[in-house]
Parts: structure tokens; sequence; C-alpha cells
């Protein structure tokens, strides 16, 4: 059984089909517009759920004429920003949005008469930017303020907007603005042979390079049924092991700063540094980019580096244990983390919430178990939750992942099988639509690729745990103070470059 | 307490000898010009966030940046030098350019990674200029895909003669 199949519906079954999945305990994954070439015209709609271990798309064709479609936002918070992000986009306008505000364009200038991703976009035709305005609801009341934050920020981090409405101390809304780092990656990457297009996957973002890359090569394999060796899936899952370890360091050690418990923290940051050397020893580079390929890997790992890096990473982990046995003996570590950004269960599932910050809040869910790939169904994958979703939970559930991680990666090395690391690809013959999931450091990346009749790229679009996240981040501040803010931020420690593409 | 000062205690220097050589030459070189440090303000116009990771590894123990004299500072107000990342994203170009205008002069732009000094990989398009040099003037670039911490510190040091180099300069 494919991972990903496709059902055709006329547009108004929509939203009933969708009712009726929902009802059989389907999530909702992503929304993806595609404009079609070709006599018929139009436009494509794919809904896509996951639904009993492989993910389904609902696919609607919108004819050339229409301006707009029927959004279940409404029904599905977890759906609002992509059919916003269409609107922008594509220039179709999500019909009875409750909130349908410009999210990927910051100015009142806007990208051109012709939207971004149609096929007669004109680049000449797109203004130079205006100051950005970002669009965002605001609250007035008495002892009500306004603390605006952002995009540059006073530390080393990524570009986005916070507007705060604080009573005193007490945040009482926070509302986030993000695509200040859209660089339209996805009109980047249409026209490109998968090879040059998987460049563009890796930079996606730098924190989860190498978890789009491994969606993206899933994708096109799944569309073109490329085979994987078997020595490639297993050192697929090693790499993105590798990245899982250094991400969850630099989280843990992020949320230590925050309640300025800078000791804690360097140690941390240390191991994390040893986290890069080692994936720069496995893979060739210390964010993975330029490792993973279509059809498996760029380059093998020999066997005695394999086993030094395990080896290594034993060493690394009994440091690890040996820190976070100090760390979490301090009270006012779990003073400051315990109670604070609370996100729960029925904000999570409606939001559509993946990943460790899901999994915080009590939500079994993990893609290396769902719906397995590379060797991970050969592997043993622990997964560990509470139910609190507090930022300690997040804390917990990031320790436990990392000490699983280092696991699989030893496990991954002990049954190495001995072959191939690539499968030879002669051209592309896409049979369809290819889709690639993964969990990536903070949960669910998907990748959907589309390919021409040549095997070229003629749509690529990635939905990343960040951009399915961030809502509940912005949701889950309000009601703690402003000080916590950037604790809260850090237990999710989402990518703003992965959302904004 | 008692445990993590015994812990740090026993766990020592972790930085690498031959970076601390290479930092001293851009301690020297800053306290010849400034007195006292290189103070930077970084900005991120729409990198994948690669370069800041590595600027990050910049501030921990690993390399410890703030040992030679520079600093990362919280304003472009308090700034010598401004390090920016990114192939300039359209939301970010009026972003980049008020934090510029805002950093007395003299001031130096060091364009970090192959996407600020030329696009990089990523190019120019619709939502991206193609290079700091697009909307700023720049003094450094800094190559890599990222560049890895110890070229950021190298190009620093590259900063620090360019800023010599600059007339009306302040004590």
């Amino acid at each position: 059984m494919r991972a990903y199949e496709e059902r055709r519906l006329a547009i108004e079954e929509l939203l009933p089909t969708t009712e009726r999945l929902l009802a059989e305990g389907a999530r909702f994954a992503m929304l993806v517009a595609s404009e079609e070439r070709g006599s018929c015209g139009g436009f494509i709609l794919r809904h896509v759920f996951a639904h009993e271990h492989r993910y389904l798309g609902l696919v609607s064709v919108l004819e050339s004429d229409r301006s707009g479609f029927p959004s279940l936002s409404a029904r599905l918070p977890a759906a609002n920003w992509a059919e916003r992000e269409i609107n922008d986009l594509f220039g179709l306008a999500p019909v009875g949005h409750p909130d349908p505000r410009r999210l990927v364009v910051l100015d009142d200038l806007g990208l051109g008469r012709i939207p971004p991703l149609r096929h007669d976009f004109d680049l000449a035709s797109v203004p130079a930017a205006g100051p950005p305005r970002p669009d965002l609801p605001r609250m007035h009341g008495p002892r009500l303020f306004e603390v605006p934050v952002g995009p540059v920020h006073a530390g080393i981090i990524e570009p986005g907007h916070f507007r705060f409405t604080v009573d005193g101390e007490q945040v009482v809304q926070l509302e986030a603005q993000l695509f200040w780092t859209h660089r339209g990656l996805e009109k980047r990457s249409e026209g490109l042979w998968p090879a040059d297009a998987l460049r563009i996957a890796e930079r996606l973002c730098g924190a989860c390079s190498f978890a789009n890359a491994l969606a993206f090569c899933q994708a096109i394999e799944d569309a073109c049924r490329v085979a994987v060796p078997d020595r490639a899936l297993f050192l697929r899952v090693a790499a993105s092991e590798l990245e899982r370890i250094h991400n969850h360091l630099g989280d843990l050690a992020g949320m230590l700063t925050d309640i300025a418990y800078t000791a804690g923290a360097a140690h941390l940051q240390r191991l994390r540094e040893q986290a890069l050397q080692l994936a720069q020893a496995f893979g060739g580079h210390r964010l993975l980019m330029g490792f993973c390929a279509i059809g498996g890997l760029q380059r093998d790992v020999p066997r005695l580096a394999a086993r030094e890096i395990a080896s290594d990473l034993a060493t690394l982990l009994q440091e690890f244990r040996k820190v976070m046995a100090i760390v979490t003996r301090d009270e006012t570590v779990h003073d400051r983390l315990e109670g604070t950004g609370v996100l729960d269960l029925t904000m999570a599932r409606d939001h559509g919430v993946v990943g460790p910050a899901a999994r915080a809040s009590g939500i079994v869910l993990d893609v290396r178990r769902d719906q397995p790939y590379a060797a991970y169904g050969a592997l043993r994958v622990p997964i560990t939750v509470r139910s609190h979703g507090d930022v300690l939970a997040r804390f917990e559930v990031k320790v436990a992942e990392l000490e699983a991680s280092v696991a699989l990666v030893c496990d991954a090395i002990e049954q190495l099988p001995a072959g191939p690391v690539c499968s030879v690809i002669r051209g592309y013959w896409p049979h369809g639509p290819g889709l690639g999931a993964v969990e990536g450091p903070r949960g669910e990346n998907l990748a959907m690729v589309l390919l021409d009749l040549e095997g070229r790229i003629a749509r690529y679009h990635a939905r990343t745990a960040s951009y399915m996240n961030w809502p509940a981040v912005a949701r889950s501040a309000a009601g703690n103070i402003v000080p916590d803010f950037p604790l809260i931020n850090k237990s999710f420690n989402l990518c703003y470059a992965c959302t904004d593409r | 307490m008692w445990h993590m000062l015994f812990k740090s205690l026993l766990t020592g220097v972790v930085s690498d000898p031959e970076l601390a050589r290479a930092g001293e030459a851009v301690k020297r070189r800053a306290r010849g010009i400034f007195g006292r440090s290189l103070q930077v303000r970084l900005v991120d116009a729409g990198s994948c966030n690669g370069c800041e990771i590595e600027i990050g590894q910049l501030l921990t123990p690993a390399y410890d940046l703030q040992r030679f004299g520079i600093d990362i500072v919280a304003s472009p107000r308090h700034a010598d030098a401004l390090l920016v990342t990114g192939p300039v994203s359209r939301n970010m170009a009026h972003a980049l350019l008020a934090t510029w205008e805002a950093t007395p002069a003299p001031k130096v732009v060091i364009a970090a990674g192959d996407c600020a000094c030329d696009g990089g990989v990523i190019g120019a398009g619709y939502a991206s200029a193609g290079g700091v040099d697009r909307v700023l003037p720049v003094d450094v670039r800094i190559p890599g895909c990222p560049p890895s911490p110890r070229l950021l510190l190298e190009g620093l040091l590259v900063a620090m003669g360019t800023y010599e180099a600059q007339p009306h300069r302040a004590h």
C-alpha cells in the first residue's frame, strides 16, 4: 500500500467528506493548490489528511474562471493559514474564511497583478516592497497596552513580529505575524530538475535541513516509484536522529538561557557543538546539507567511522545525563517551567499541532511510528507523551527523545546492511503526484511534488511542523506574564524560515 | 548550585586552542581601534537560519566570542557592525534598511553566508533581492553555506581592518 493515495471529488462534496473523515479519526495535514497547464486549465486543490496509517488526498478541480473556493477554516482551524496563503499566492479566495487577512504579503503594494504561483506571473510587474504593515487585530479597553516586538530581535534569532496586548505584566492576547523570511522558494523550484530543486529543499530551513531534504527525496521517490537501497534507509535514520539530537540540545539550552540559568545552558551548548561535529563526521556537513540524495544518499559512511561516531554519541549521552541530573534538581527550574505556557489537548488538536509539542499535550503522534519511513519500521521508536502541555512537559519530552535518538543512531549503525547507498536514476518518469512525510525535530514535515512530463518540478509544496504549530504558540502565551514569553517560545522553538519559505 | 559549580570547574576549558590564537589577533586589533571591543548587531534578512545556528555557536563555550572583546548587542544603536544574513527577503528589506539607518556611524556591514554575499542557492526572485548589496553598502563578505564559526571569526577580523580604514572613527 502506498503511503499516499488520492480520491477525486467535486468541490461541493468537500465539506461533507471532510466531516466524515474527521469522524473516522482523520487528521488534517495540508492543503496544496496548483495551477494546471494544458487544455483543461484551472486549478487543483489537494486537501491531505492523515488517515489509517497513510495519507489521503481529496482532489477537487476549480475551473479557470473561478476566483474562490469553499473555506474549511471555521470547522478546521488547522486549515486557516493554508487557505490564506493560497489567497496571497494564487489569488483564489477562501469563501467563508473567518479571518481572511493577508498572510504572506506584508506591505500594502502586493506582489503584482498576477499572483506569484500562477504560470503567467510576471516578475517585472512586481512593485518594490513598501513599508511593512502587518495586518493584525487590535484589542481596546481600559488598562490595556500594546507591546510590539520585532521583526529584528535583540538576540540571535530569526525575524518575526509579535503584538502583545497586556494588562500590566499579564498577556491578554498575542498576535504573531510571520513570513518576514518568505523567499518564494516554491516558485524558485519550479522548472528545476529534481536534483537541483533538492538544494532548495535543503535550504528551506537550516535547523530542519535534512528532514526537509528527506521529505523532498521521498516525495520524488514516491512519484517516480524509485526504490532506495537498504543501507541508505538505515543511514537516513542515523542522519535524521543526529539532526534531532543537535536541535533538541539547542532547544533545551535555549530554555535554560531564558530562565537565566546560563551555567546549565553553557553545558548543553558545548554538547550541541559536539553533536554538530559528529554530524559533520557522519555526513560531511554540520547541518547535513549535501548528504541526502534522490534514491539514497550522496556518499557512504565507512563502517569504522560510523562505529566511532556511535561511540562518541554514547559518551555525549553520559555527559548529557550528568548535566541534566544537576539541572533538574534545581527548584528554580521547576518553578519557572511548571504550569507555564499551557497548550491544552483540545487546542492542540484543533490546530493540528504536531511533534514534541503535540506529544507534550497528550496527543500520541509520531510519523516514525504512524507512517514508518526509511528504516524506522525495523527499529524500536519509543514515544514519550505528557499530558500537562506546559513548558515542563515539552522540556521532558525533548529530554526523553534525546535518549531515544542516541539509541536509534546506535541501533541503525549496529544493523547497517551492506550494499550501495544510492539507486541509479536514469530519468524521472512520474506516475503522479508524490508525497514525502518525515518526523523532523519539530514534528511532521511534509513535501508534495508534481513533476511535468519531462520530469522537472511543476509544483513543490512543503508543509513543515513549524507552519502547523505557530498559531498554537500565540494561543499558549495568553494568560502568562510577558517575561515568560521567551521561555514559552523556546519551549516550542519553531523555525521561522521553514514556515515562511 | 554547588553541583553545577563543581561540574563546570571540572569540565574546564572546551574551546579550541588554535581558535584562541586567531581570536587574540582580533582582540589586539579591537583594542587598538576602539580601546574596548567590537559590538555587533545581527539582522536575519531572510536566511534559512543555518547561519544563525553557526553565529549562535560563537557565543557558546566552544568558541566564546566574548573573550576576544566581540559581543552581540541588543540594539543597532549600540552597534559598530551589522552582521547580516540571508538574501534580503522582500518582507525584510525595509526593516534591514531601518536597522542600518539606526546604527550610528562609523559602521561596518558584514554579509555572512552565501545568500547574503550574492544570493547563494536562493538567488533573486519575487521575494528575494539576491544579496545584501542590493540594499546596503557591504564592507565584508563571509562566504559559506553556512560559514563555520571559525570562518565567521576570521571575517570579523577582516571587518576590523575595514573599520580601521574609515575616516571619522570615534574612540
